[in-house]
């Protein structure tokens, strides 16, 4: 085993040589030239041919008085080379780059070579992209946008850029991204780390990397030192595509890509000095910042008033307690709708202007909760937007802070900020990944993806069909966790509902009357809406005065969600989730039961979904009709995607089925 | 006082988001309430300065642009923010913003230009609350003034609005009001004209589906210089070719060419007989050596790079473009007119006020009498087809007189779009079929650009999206744009639709019409306020031959049903033969803005038509 990983080593050497000459700029192959399509995909506009990055650090001398001081700048120099094969990706002529260059022009462009190469009848042509044709265009603030229009790129152009920036911010380094929009054929991110640094680093995506090579170089210091330098080499071959799928989350957990991050420094003579963090380290940090931790232990007296308006309240239990403070916070708190691990001018200040951030409302909610006894924690997070929880120990790995409650031996997360939601349901920006509890002890993780609630829907349908097939009755929707708090953050006025009800009519061809809404704003109560309805027959009476009936008359799914053979990356409906009809149908006068759809049952492996389906026609000329379809868990993997997209397959089949009606 | 009434209602029922439990006894919704809108211009000849006032209550995120500041500015114009604040009601000052919390961005709509925004978005309102916002912004040209439109969105109520231009020198104002309740008041005091215009409590305007937009009663007032002044370019500017003219100034001389592409042209053009020959090669020419890019600065955003450019560097915007076809054509001895178009879906300009209302330039080819139109920054697009971008709308053409003429509308025999399918029926009620659409002109639709932009996996996966069969899987599928005259997309498609039809005991139900069904789409509205907008001419045709297993007999079938009006025609009928179903449905629609007093009748047909579109056959195990 050891003979053979070695022999790989060489080769990976000796193949990475080989590849040096190849990345030359303006040294294009006959192949890349004659090259008309990418071979696994003939559709694809345009491939990656190389996306080759290196850093390095370079030493820059300084006379500061009398004395030489020597300093590392870091050197990131990139080779794209890109063929075009089809108009579609012209855009890809139209490079930028988002660079960020401090206010006094820390940062050095030193190399910006651009060109075109055609190849027609046999001829090679390079158009280069002059400097004054390039645009060096401000964003906002310090970034700046490197704009590389190539000129003249038809149909089989190959494009090539080699772009050198220099940087005195040695200890950030860019994230490397294999992947991409278009195929990449070969991508490379070489690190070359003097020994003073010692960098940790973390790869991460759904596509395999090849394992990395590493060498030491030698960096001259001056006439008579020299440094040594780690360099490790990462690469990765026939990258396709990033196509997003639907019900993915943060695309940015899928891409494949490496990131670095500085640990720490050592020059000679000196002591070792860390610079990265354990977990530990970071929740001690968390811990004592000023608008963080120190908020959990500081006093509250400007909430005065509302803790004393609680405390009064003695005949609630823990819990009613509890929920009391919860709701009272919510009610006196806006939020800003700004995600954040910190108080922004500490709580006091957002107390006295009733609005704050994430992290000022749960505080708020935790310090009073404490003063009321409560056992109380804080929970630093990763929201869904902002993706997982970082690999690398970081005050940065998080964005929003919730509470814990242990009450009774039970465990309570609390998020006061969106007013959609009941005190037991984490709004869904939270059911990501897993959150730390900021202590200055252990290190304690509470996995935010387990035992989520379900979101519940439920139609109750009453409904009598007349003589010639005309359905009539009452319908009740019923709304529970986040089923309702979905509901209450899309309609959330008048216009909107007004909308939905419309669309509720056009999908389902019916006429509603009566309409009502109730518990819009009672977050702990379901939503129910009810109506009146007529839906007028579409099958016309059969030759035999047969009926022919679709029970499900409303909020029925029209279409599979997942009609591909195959994917690529998990299926994330963000939370459990289940839907039930129970239907009531009167026959009309002089008429029976010819034929019922057929009771069935399905379940997925581990009873991730279920599906009932229970029909019954009573002596008394009535149809009841029981079906219930649940999916018990949040994600699915990409292997059990079939088994999930026969599941649907199978629901839609029997929420289509007919019910059939003889006259006697 | 009914805006008071209003807003008391809207206090109680937004302010106390604990007590209202229920939305039923809510009648108009009303998401602002423009409380105070003050638009002053002053302008001379060199240019105009603007200061605006504005006070808003909102009552909901609907009118998001209100939650927006955006100052623009760029080399010729500046703006500056002088007061930004938002109060809860009861007048309590919940944020306050100043100048230096604009953040200033580069524009990202084009890929480099020296046009700037100052952008703020309140994106953390609790509402209701009040923004109140004042800013002066001046242009150091004289070309176009915005259009005074006091309220844009649906369901806003305008309780006080004015706008008052004084002109000062020798440029006139010119002006055409529409919609607006009071005409103009004009004042003339130390040889400064003023002008005032007055909109008090504007009741809210009510969304409906299906409207176009310039017949919507939106009060507005349009204006425009009498005068062109741009750096050293300036005319007088009283008709529409007064503005060709202009256009005429800045385009001269920028259409030469260097010796080997004029060459490269004349070689072209010689391998071709005639005058449309040549033009579809040199248009050919065009598409394979260019693409488009937006690099718009100062006077630039008028004028086109000459010919040469867009010859050395393969890019260019459509102005750049347009002149480079126009130059191409110049030289094979073809006449052709720069043409400024509004382009975007159904958008037109008024037509009967000359003003700077153009966004895009196409290029106009006399041909003869048999006039064609090119559209020049699509690198994909068939010869001489112009899509619903620049369709059927007033453009104006740089002819040696400029003159206003009309693009081309396609007519229903152009927009066809024809569906053939053959279903097989399995016993299991899951279904074979193979499918061959053909989508004319304006009827290619989403298909024309997943086509031209997207990989066969993502075409795959928006086609199977796009299929209304529940649990269709396409297992092949090719999709091809034809470039004739009249061009079309062809799809051809092989489908696997897992139970296609439905089975209860011995009996299967077939439904005939499973691809793309007329929506309900008047169920709700009993009444109607603004013009229905039938936004093309239009033909569907389908017919979808079934076959049914072996064993079974037909037990139940549709009627037939024929319904006519006179903007829409509907017929759908079947054939039985053996195990053969054979379904044909033809629907054909009109362009038309059909008033308020057709609606009823709109109403009645399409509801029955999307009740009827959904037929069924049943079939019987024997």
């Amino acid at each position: 085993m050891y003979r053979i990983f070695l022999f790989s080593i060489i080769l990976f050497v000796l193949q990475a040589n080989a590849k040096e000459t190849k990345f030359k700029y303006g040294s294009v192959s006959k192949e890349e030239l004659e090259m008309k399509n990418y071979s696994s995909d003939s559709s694809v506009g345009a491939v990656v041919l190389f996306d080759v990055g290196s850093i390095s650090y370079e030493v820059s001398e300084r006379m500061s008085g009398h004395y030489v001081s020597y300093s590392f700048k870091q050197v990131f120099n990139r080779k794209l080379r890109i063929k075009i094969f089809d108009k579609k990706n012209l855009d890809m002529a139209n490079q930028k780059m988002v660079l960020y260059l401090g206010a006094q022009s820390d940062n050095f462009i030193t190399k910006k070579k651009a060109h075109t190469i055609n190849f027609e009848n046999n001829k090679q042509a390079e158009i280069e992209v002059n400097k004054d044709e390039l645009f060096l265009d401000r964003i906002f603030d310090n970034y700046y946008m490197l704009k590389i229009p190539f000129k003249n790129v038809k149909e089989g152009s190959i494009i090539e850029m080699d772009i050198t920036i220099e940087s005195p911010l040695n200890y950030k380094l860019p994230t490397w991204y294999f992947q991409r929009e278009i195929p990449t054929l070969f991508s490379q991110f070489s690190v070359s780390i003097p020994e003073f640094y010692k960098f940790r680093k973390n790869i991460s995506g759904y596509l395999a990397i090849n394992p990395p090579v590493s060498e030491i170089e030698d960096i001259t210091l001056n006439s008579q030192e020299n440094v040594q330098s780690n360099k490790t080499t990462w690469t990765a071959e026939k990258v396709p595509a990033f196509i997003r799928e639907p019900y993915l989350d943060c695309a940015d957990n899928y891409l494949s890509k490496i990131e670095y991050e500085l640990s720490s420094v050592q020059f000679p003579l000196q002591l070792e000095q860390p610079l990265s963090m354990n977990w530990k380290e970071v929740n001690k940090m968390l811990y004592d910042a000023e608008y963080l931790g120190k908020q959990i232990t500081t006093s509250s007296g400007f909430m005065k008033d509302m803790y004393d308006e609680l405390k009064s309240k003695d005949n609630l239990s823990k819990l009613e307690l509890m929920k009391a403070t919860y709701y009272a916070v919510k009610k006196k708190m806006r939020f800003n709708q700004v995600y954040s691990l910190a108080s922004l001018d500490g709580t006091k200040e957002a107390y006295r202007k009733g609005e704050g951030n994430s992290a000022d409302i749960n505080l708020i909610l935790l310090k009073l909760l404490r003063d009321l006894n409560f056992n109380v924690a804080a929970i630093a997070v990763s929201t869904k937007t902002n993706g997982n929880v970082s690999y690398f120990p970081s005050l940065f790995a998080f964005n929003q802070l919730i509470v814990q409650v242990t009450l009774e031996g039970k465990k309570y997360l609390l998020d006061a900020t969106e007013k959609a939601y009941p005190m037991h349901l984490l709004p869904e920006e939270d059911l990501n990944d897993r959150g730390l509890i900021i202590s200055d002890q252990n290190i304690e993780w509470v996995d935010l993806r387990t035992n989520i609630p379900s979101g519940i829907t439920l139609h109750a349908v009453d409904a009598k069909i007349a003589n010639e097939g005309t359905i009539s009755g009452k319908i009740t929707i019923q709304r529970k966790e986040y089923a309702a708090a979905n509901f209450r953050e899309k309609y959330n006025d008048k216009v909107d509902i007004d909308k939905y009800t419309k669309k509720l009519e056009e999908d389902n061809l019916i006429q509603l009357q009566d309409k009502s809404i109730q518990n819009m704003d009672s977050v702990e109560k379901p939503i129910i809406e009810t109506y009146t309805f007529v839906k007028q027959n579409q099958t016309e009476l059969g030759a035999s005065n047969m009926l022919y009936v679709n029970p499900f008359i409303i909020g029925k799914l029209s279409v599979n969600p997942f009609k591909l053979n195959e994917r690529d990356y998990p299926v994330n409906f963000n939370h459990p989730f289940d839907e039930t009809y129970i239907i009531n149908l009167s026959l009309p006068e002089g008429y029976a039961v010819s034929e019922l759809p057929a009771n069935a049952s399905f379940s997925l492996p581990d009873n991730s979904g279920k599906l009932t389906y229970k029909i019954t026609a009573s002596a008394g000329n009535t149809i009841q009709l029981n079906c219930k379809f649940s999916i018990t868990k949040a994600l699915f993997s990409f292997d059990e995607y079939p088994n999930l997209k026969e599941f649907y397959n199978q629901y839609l089949g029997k929420l289509n089925e007919m019910i059939v009606i003889k006259k006697i | 006082m009914i805006n008071n009434k209003l807003l008391a209602i809207y206090a109680t029922v937004f302010f106390a988001f604990c007590f209202n439990n229920s939305y039923a006894d809510i009648t108009e919704p009303v998401n602002a309430v423009i409380e105070n809108y003050d638009t002053k211009i002053s302008i001379d000849d060199k240019g105009y300065k603007i200061h605006v006032y504005k006070k808003i209550v909102l009552y909901n995120d609907n009118a998001i642009d209100e939650t927006r500041i955006q100052l623009y500015h760029s080399r010729m114009d500046e703006s500056k923010l002088i007061k930004a604040e938002v109060r809860d009601l009861s007048d309590k000052l919940i944020r306050k913003i100043k100048s230096s919390d604009l953040n200033d961005y580069g524009d990202f709509s084009n890929f480099s230009s020296d046009a700037h925004v100052k952008f703020y978005e309140f994106s953390d309102l609790t509402f209701p609350c009040t923004i109140e916002t004042e800013y002066e912004y001046s242009a150091h040209y004289l070309l176009y003034f915005p259009f005074w439109e006091p309220v844009t969105d649906f369901n806003v109520l305008v309780k006080d609005a004015s706008l008052q231009i004084s002109v000062e020198g020798k440029t006139g104002l010119r002006y055409k009001e529409l919609n607006m309740p009071k005409t103009v008041e004009v004042n003339l005091v130390n040889n400064i004209k003023t002008y005032t215009w007055k909109l008090v409590d504007f009741k809210p305007l009510k969304e409906e589906k299906y409207i176009d937009e310039m017949s919507l009663p939106f009060p507005k007032v349009l204006l425009a210089p009498s005068a062109l002044n741009y750096n050293s370019y300036s005319g007088k500017f009283e008709t529409w070719s007064d503005l060709g003219n202009w256009i005429l100034l800045l385009n001269a001389q920028r259409d030469n060419l260097d010796e080997q592409t004029t060459l490269k042209v004349k070689e072209i053009a010689a391998k071709h007989p005639d005058d449309l020959s040549k033009m579809k090669a040199l248009y050919e020419f065009m598409q394979n050596s260019t693409r488009y890019l937006s690099i718009q600065y100062g006077i630039g955003g008028f004028q086109p790079f000459p010919a040469s450019y867009v010859a050395e560097k393969g890019y260019g915007d459509c102005k750049a473009l347009s002149n480079y076809m126009y130059t191409l054509l110049k030289i094979a001895g073809i006449k052709s007119y720069y043409t400024l178009v509004l382009a975007g879906k159904n958008k037109n300009i008024y037509s009967d006020f000359p003003a700077s209302q153009f966004n895009h330039v196409i290029l106009c080819v006399p041909n003869n009498g048999d006039t064609l139109w090119l559209e020049n920054t699509d690198q994909k697009i068939p010869f001489a087809y112009l899509g619903d971008f620049t369709d059927d709308r007033d453009v104006l053409v740089m002819a040696d007189k400029p003159f206003l003429t009309h693009t081309k509308k396609y007519t229903k025999q152009e927009n066809r779009d024809i569906t053939t399918a053959t279903i097989l029926i399995h016993e299991n009620g899951d279904a074979t079929i193979n499918l061959l659409a053909k989508k004319y002109a304006l009827c290619m639709r989403e298909l024309y650009f997943l086509h031209n932009y997207y990989t066969q996996k993502e075409q795959m996966m928006y086609l199977s999206s796009y299929m209304p069969l529940k649990n269709s899987q396409i297992d092949s599928f090719s999709l091809s744009l034809i470039k004739d005259r009249n061009p079309y997309i062809a799809i051809s498609c092989s489908i696997n639709a897992e139970k296609y039809a439905s089975r209860t005991g011995s009996r299967l139900f077939i439904p005939l019409n499973q691809l793309e069904k007329i929506p309900y789409m008047f169920s709700s509205d009993t009444i109607r306020k603004y013009p229905v907008f039938q936004s093309k001419d239009c033909e569907i045709i389908d017919s979808i031959k079934f076959y049914i297993p072996e064993g079974y007999t037909v037990e139940s079938t549709p009627s037939m049903f024929k319904d006519s009006t006179g903007f829409s025609n509907y017929q759908a009928g079947w054939t039985i033969n053996q195990n053969e179903i054979i379904y044909s449905r033809n629907l054909a629609i009109n362009k038309a803005i059909l008033d308020t007093t057709q609606y009823q009748e709109i109403r009645r047909y399409y509801n029955s038509l999307a009740l009827r579109d959904n037929p069924m056959v049943v079939l019987k195990r024997n």
